[in-house]
């Protein structure tokens, strides 16, 4: 025992050296804390905070490999590559598509996910394998995800094939000619691969829930869809919060599936926009351009999770 | 892209898409060769081994320089099924129909007549396979366009595509499309038609060269020994037929300014590109296809591609017109596509697809810089093929 | 009791044929990639699609190693594609290294944020922030700036970022885990004189250790599945397995055979990984954020 006694001993003498005690612990948690945190930071700087200088940088001034000179040589655009920005249409239809992908493939596979966890709650028969079955497509390399799908809804591919040998010949669709099916093809691709993750999420949260306010509730008589209503939901609500808030961070940035199975196409009807600075930097080399649609996305994410993340941080 | 960003000097040699190389002289990622061609002679222009015209300007110059060493030959070459054409049974229905003897088609309307007549929906085999797709769409289009005397640009750089011949041709090549095609013409990629023509599921196919020896392959196609070879269709003016085939991407070596030997680099490409080792290196590998003229009678090349593909490849490659060339060449190439898919799926008439798209090249133009690209074109519209400098002569496209 | 039980019953039953479907849906695309690993070229895409090939073949996967073996005609053209090797050295050495890195560091500093604050309220939230944005908008200033510390096409490179860009979730996740571990545990040990490292590493550890198990691993799969960035930074040296992946492309298209051999050989060690610690798995993602 190397510490005599309650810390609140009641002398004066102890009363002083705990104090000093106390602030030295202070002193060292901080410095602690600090040097914990220092790699996490050092690597920060080195990652994020040094590019979003220069990528600040670039968005001021006109500059495209093409032209010859280094960045630090270009010529200062101000905010005219800003100002281009809100005269392009195709830039805002595809931030305009990714909400969507956000929207509609973030809300299926949370109601997919979370259907699932509930029917994993109980054990049955084949379960460990089943689980292993649904994380499986978590596990691909998303370009063969993305070429899995294509193939699947090739104009004559599988399931056209299997729709034709159903409703017969004229049964066809076809899923990447239609703006809409082509986004719901992929947003399906990305349900199918993401799904798996909200399933974790909330399967894991579901199973460290308290047991004792469900009981307390069977004992009330409260049926099941009340007991999940009333009382699991409103526990697991954190859970549910950060699954959606990560998996909406993650969909926006989609950009392998729209790569690999229509390249955006017909024409834009399916550009996302990470596929869309891809190309505006990658493909056509206007970087000054890109960095400053880069920056106002920046801005924007920042401030929409600010508002969404809020309720976690309280919560 | 990436080493015009960073130069990291890694590479001696870029092998790139021909239609680069304007994007890579401006950005000085690459050397003026211009110097060294007089020095070592590549024999590209000139000699018995020259390049086939024009592939001898287009896989090299950028503004009057020369920049690059061409490598491939990338004209689009049509294949056709030889066995259902020969059946004496079709020709003696075509006749009935057309009131002409059946034969390979010489114009386009021919063209369309004979596509149309071989598109057989219920017994699993379609009329066509031609590019409709997100990067590729532009080729059949641009056949018809430039055959019928039209220019992407007129000399002062304003877009010529929102025109009578352009949006004819896209009205036509759209029919063609959606009446006599696979959907997956448009909406699948590029490969698709590397399946569809070898299983069989299509009487026509128009891509690279590579096509037709992967669909006489017995061991990777079902139409093996039926494959036939045709030269493009064109369109009569004056009684002359003119032909334009589009040459779709093609390879060219360039040398970079950062590397460490830049000369000893490009002898190494002059030596790979020469007339014996170049010749060796298409005869075996097969991802780059022949150039330059003797190779045409070389034993070793026809036994490569066949005895009567050769001489179709090279009557092909002689109406050869280059990709777009100028500096930001992907991007004028890309906002076409996009709009030429849009308008084979559907989604918009020829007219309102070619105006968008002439829009996007008027803003790309601005943005480049439309003195330095109007000093490019009227570079560039001088490695056309001869035939279709004079239509355009004749139709007082340009001012002399 | 009878009818509870026989509800019992029907439920069970009901849940493992519900079970089955959804291990069907699941598996339907897993089976046409695992089907087209093993066809031949000219059926890839044939028409009418077969489930069971015509003629099976593993030359798919043995092209993955032997570049120049025939696949029917394609061989010569795919010899343009390095053997597989070399991309799977990369991704053994790159991706486990960048997943520990990125799990030591991020439990470190979710000890730090969760126990002292340190760093500030509002850390946390600034590290989501490196989730957020997507990769190729950081893809520009990266490549200008790495190409001036001579990174380029090198593993440090993909090393580091995807340390830096996995950080978050190692972050995010430990820190529930460790909230999760009474504070009073860890102040009777330094009462009785353990050092802080010691009580780091002695008592908290072990008691989140499922926790890191399950960051880990899901780190490690978004490490081992990150295409773009491994795509812009690398060429010849430093490529992944996603990147070798789009490099079985030739003149005659995308060679759909080999693509989803290597996709099916890549998913192999992470399914295995997977199994074994899935027990970890199912109560690592709670982000602590529910608690007992």
């Amino acid at each position: 025992m190397a510490s005599s006694g309650h810390p609140l001993a009641d002398t004066s003498e102890g009363r002083a050296s705990f104090l000093s005690r106390l602030r030295r612990a202070v002193d060292e948690e901080r410095f602690f804390g600090t040097l914990l945190i220092t790699p996490m930071q050092l690597l920060l700087w080195f990652l994020l905070i040094i590019p979003t200088i220069i990528v600040i940088y670039l968005s001021l001034v006109a500059w495209e490999p093409r032209m010859g000179v280094d960045w630090w040589q270009a010529p200062f655009a101000f905010l005219r590559n800003y100002a281009q920005i809100f005269q392009d249409g195709r830039f805002w239809a595809a931030i305009g598509r990714s909400l969507g992908v956000v929207v509609a493939a973030g809300g299926l596979e949370f109601a997919v996910g979370l259907g699932l966890a509930l029917l994993f709650m109980r054990d049955f028969p084949g379960k460990r394998i089943v689980t292993s079955v649904i994380l499986y497509p978590m596990m691909l390399p998303w370009v063969v995800v993305g070429l899995a799908f294509y193939l699947l809804f090739l104009d004559r591919g599988p399931v056209n094939f299997v729709l034709t040998q159903w409703f017969g010949s004229g049964a066809t669709v076809e899923w990447f000619k239609n703006p809409l099916l082509a986004m719901g093809t992929i947003v399906l691709a990305d349900i199918w691969q993401w799904t798996p993750f909200l399933f974790l999420i909330l399967y894991s949260g579901l199973g460290a829930l308290p047991k004792d306010p469900v009981e307390a509730a069977m004992n009330l008589g409260a049926n099941r869809w009340q007991i999940f209503r009333h009382v699991t939901l409103p526990m697991l609500k954190p859970v549910i919060l950060i699954a959606l808030v990560i998996r909406a961070l993650e969909a926006f940035k989609i950009f392998d599936l729209v790569f690999v199975m229509t390249g955006g196409g017909p024409g834009t009807s399916t550009e996302t926009i990470s596929l869309y600075i891809y190309r505006v930097g990658f493909v056509f080399g206007q970087l000054s351009y890109a960095a400053a649609m880069a920056v106002l996305i920046l801005v924007m994410i920042t401030l929409v999770t600010r508002f969404a993340i809020q309720p976690i941080e309280e919560g | 892209m990436n080493e015009a960003v960073v130069r990291t000097g890694d590479y001696d040699v870029f092998l790139t898409f021909c239609n680069w190389i304007g994007d890579m002289a401006e950005s000085g990622l690459i050397v003026d060769q211009t110097a060294w061609w007089e020095k070592y002679d590549p024999e590209v222009d000139h000699g018995p081994n020259r390049y086939v015209a024009p592939l001898d300007r287009f896989t090299t110059l950028y503004k009057g320089r020369r920049y690059a060493l061409g490598a491939d030959d990338d004209a689009f070459s049509l294949f056709y099924r030889k066995d259902i054409m020969d059946n004496p049974d079709e020709a003696k229905a075509f006749e009935d129909r057309y009131g002409r003897p059946l034969e390979l088609p010489k114009t386009w309307k021919e063209f369309d007549e004979w596509i149309a007549f071989f598109d057989r929906p219920d017994e699993g085999i379609r009329g066509a396979h031609m590019y409709a797709e997100r990067y590729f769409a532009y080729t059949a289009w641009a056949a018809r366009f430039i055959s019928k005397g039209g220019a992407y640009f007129d000399d002062n750089m304003d877009p010529l595509i929102v025109s009578d011949e352009g949006v004819t041709a896209l009205e036509e090549q759209i029919r063609l499309t959606q009446d006599h095609m696979w959907p997956d013409a448009v909406t699948g990629d590029w490969s698709v038609a590397y399946s569809r023509f070898p299983e069989g599921s299509v009487f026509f196919a128009w891509a690279w060269a590579s096509l037709g020896k992967w669909a006489q392959d017995p061991e990777t196609s079902k139409i093996a020994g039926k494959v036939g070879y045709m030269d493009a269709p064109g369109t009569m003016h004056d009684g002359e037929l003119v032909k334009a085939v589009p040459h779709v991407v093609g390879w060219s070596f360039s040398i970079s300014r950062y590397g460490k030997a830049p000369e000893a680099a490009y002898c190494f490409i002059q030596w790979f590109t020469g007339p014996a080792v170049g010749l060796d290196a298409i005869a075996r590998v097969g991802t780059l296809d022949a150039f330059r003229e003797p190779w045409f009678d070389d034993a070793k090349m026809k036994e490569a591609y066949g005895e009567e593909f050769l001489p179709v490849l090279h009557s092909l490659t002689q109406n050869a017109f280059p990709d777009i060339s100028l500096r930001g060449a992907a991007e004028y190439l890309d906002n076409l596509n996009l709009n030429l898919q849009q308008a084979f799926a559907g989604q918009k008439g020829a007219e309102r697809a070619l105006k968008d798209a002439a829009d996007s090249w008027q803003q790309i133009t601005d943005r480049i810089g439309r003195l330095g690209q109007i000093e490019a074109w009227r570079a560039e519209r001088q490695n056309y093929p001869q035939p279709i400098q004079d239509l355009w002569a004749k139709l007082g496209r340009f001012p002399s | 009791m009878e009818s509870r039980r026989l509800r019992e019953f029907t439920d069970a039953v009901l849940r493992w044929l519900a079970g089955i479907i959804v291990c069907a849906i699941f598996l339907l695309p897993l089976i046409w990639v695992l089907s087209i690993s093993f066809k031949p070229p000219e059926e890839w895409i044939a028409y009418p699609p077969r489930l069971i090939p015509e003629k099976i073949t593993t030359s798919n996967y043995v092209v993955l190693f032997q570049p120049g073996n025939p696949v029917g005609g394609v061989g010569a053209m795919v010899s343009a594609a390095e053997p597989v090797t070399r991309a799977f050295i990369n991704s053994i050495i790159v991706v486990p290294i960048a997943t520990a890195a990125s799990l030591v560091i991020g439990f470190l500093a979710a000890y730090a944020t969760t126990r002292f604050q340190a760093g500030g309220k509002s850390l946390p939230l600034f590290v989501l922030t490196t989730r957020m944005f997507p990769p190729v908008a950081f893809a520009v200033p990266l490549l200008v700036y790495f190409r001036a510390l001579g990174l380029i096409d090198t593993q440090l490179a993909l090393i580091l970022m995807y340390t830096g860009f996995t950080i978050a979730f190692s972050l995010w996740m430990t820190r529930g885990f460790i909230e999760g571990v009474p504070k009073s545990i860890e102040e009777a040990a330094i009462l009785d004189g353990a050092s802080r490292w010691r009580v780091l590493f002695t008592i908290t550890l072990p008691l989140v250790k499922g926790g890191l198990a399950a960051t880990g691993l899901f780190v490690f799969i978004l490490n081992w599945t990150e295409f773009l960035l491994a795509q812009i930074f690398t060429s010849r040296q430093a490529i992944t397995i996603p990147v070798q992946v789009s490099h079985y492309v030739g003149a005659v298209g995308r060679f759909y055979g080999p693509m989803a051999a290597l996709g099916v050989v890549a998913s192999i060690p992470v399914v295995v990984a997977g199994y074994i610690i899935q027990r970890h798995l199912v109560t690592g993602f709670t982000f602590g954020l529910v608690r007992e």
